[in-house]
């Protein structure tokens, strides 16, 4: 705790908490980062879920890098923003929500990816028999944590706003 | 003249009673608009990167199916946006990052309707591993690049409040 406080009187933390134009500009690129890694995984999902059959099942994986760089423009943006402010965020609740569904996220994202990527052919195991697909060419597996990711990325961005708010009182 | 009118109407509307006086309302629409920000900005960029030359591969016409996903994120930002909105009209109207924000909708609006007139069915003919046109690429980048300073516009409001720009016009 003491040094959440140590932390948020730093010179430097100080200078960016107040100043009036790079306290924002974090903010918008923590924006950004989150519609580019919510952003993607929405369209991700859906596919996987059944919508938008154009988009051809092989080119999922291949989405990932953009997942990835939301991810880490927020986790640097996000760093930032709670070095400012760390200890009121660390005894909200809906922060330490918001912090475990975007740990759950990224675990469901990880799984999701895995699921979707080409078998390695180097892989010990011989395929199995093919798993039963629906219209969508996916898994019931696949459209289970696909549900659960756009669940939980929704509900982040919610327990964010909701944290901001509180803030703001 | 009618832009006051329209302030006023809002200003004493039922949705105007209903986002100033009720908090959650507005942070519910604030919310919905940050989601409404993440479909519509990832759906737009993976088209655009792909027409500024990523992912080869994928014939860009396959792409074409993004373009409904990311009407269906802005018509979610604008109704919620309204709301917002008339949650105190004369403050965001009176606010230049709100009008420079508008104004940078308008301009992706005129640039997605180029998009459409003039480049669609150009793209929808090429193959995968062939280059988009250098005016659809400028398109593309005038794209991702407006959005990104819609999202800015949108982050700075609060801090551009009660501040004044000589060069905007105040008539507008």
């Amino acid at each position: 705790m003491s040094a959440l406080v140590w932390m948020k009187e730093l010179p430097w933390v100080v200078a960016f908490r107040e100043s009036s134009w790079v306290y924002p500009s974090v903010e918008t690129v923590h924006g950004i980062g989150m519609g580019l890694l919510v952003g993607t995984l929405t369209v991700i999902d859906i596919r996987v879920l059944g919508g938008l059959r154009r988009l051809p099942l092989e080119l999922l994986p291949k989405l990932s890098p953009f997942l990835w760089v939301g991810f880490v423009l927020n986790a640097c943006s996000g760093v930032l923003m709670f070095m400012s402010d760390g200890p009121r965020l660390i005894d909200n609740w809906i922060f330490q929500a918001k912090m475990i569904l975007i740990g759950l996220g990224l675990v469901i994202a990880w799984r999701l990816q895995r699921e979707l990527a080409p078998a390695s052919p180097h892989a010990r195991v011989p395929a199995g028999p093919p798993r039963v697909r629906g219209p969508a060419g996916t898994s019931q597996r696949m459209q289970l944590i696909a549900a659960l990711s756009l669940l939980i990325w929704y509900a982040a961005i919610v327990a964010g706003r909701v944290t901001a708010f509180l803030g703001d009182q | 003249m009618a832009v006051s009118a329209l302030l006023h109407w809002l200003a004493h509307s039922q949705l105007n009673e209903l986002a100033s006086h009720t908090r959650w309302v507005f942070a519910a629409a604030q919310a919905i608009h940050f989601m409404g920000l993440s479909v519509l900005l990832g759906a737009v960029t993976l088209l655009d990167l792909r027409i500024l030359g990523l992912a080869r591969n994928v014939a860009i016409a396959r792409l074409f199916g993004l373009i409904p996903l990311a009407l269906v994120g802005f018509g979610v930002q604008l109704i919620t946006g309204v709301i917002m909105f008339s949650a105190d009209p004369s403050r965001y109207w009176s606010n230049p990052g709100f009008r420079i924000k508008m104004l940078l909708i308008v301009l992706a609006g005129l640039n997605a309707l180029w998009f459409w007139l003039l480049e669609h069915r150009r793209l929808q003919q090429l193959q995968p591993f062939t280059a988009a046109p250098p005016s659809a690429q400028v398109v593309a980048a005038i794209s991702i690049l407006v959005w990104i300073l819609v999202i800015a516009f949108g982050r700075f409001l609060p801090y551009l409040d009660g501040i004044e720009l000589r060069w905007l016009p105040s008539g507008l």
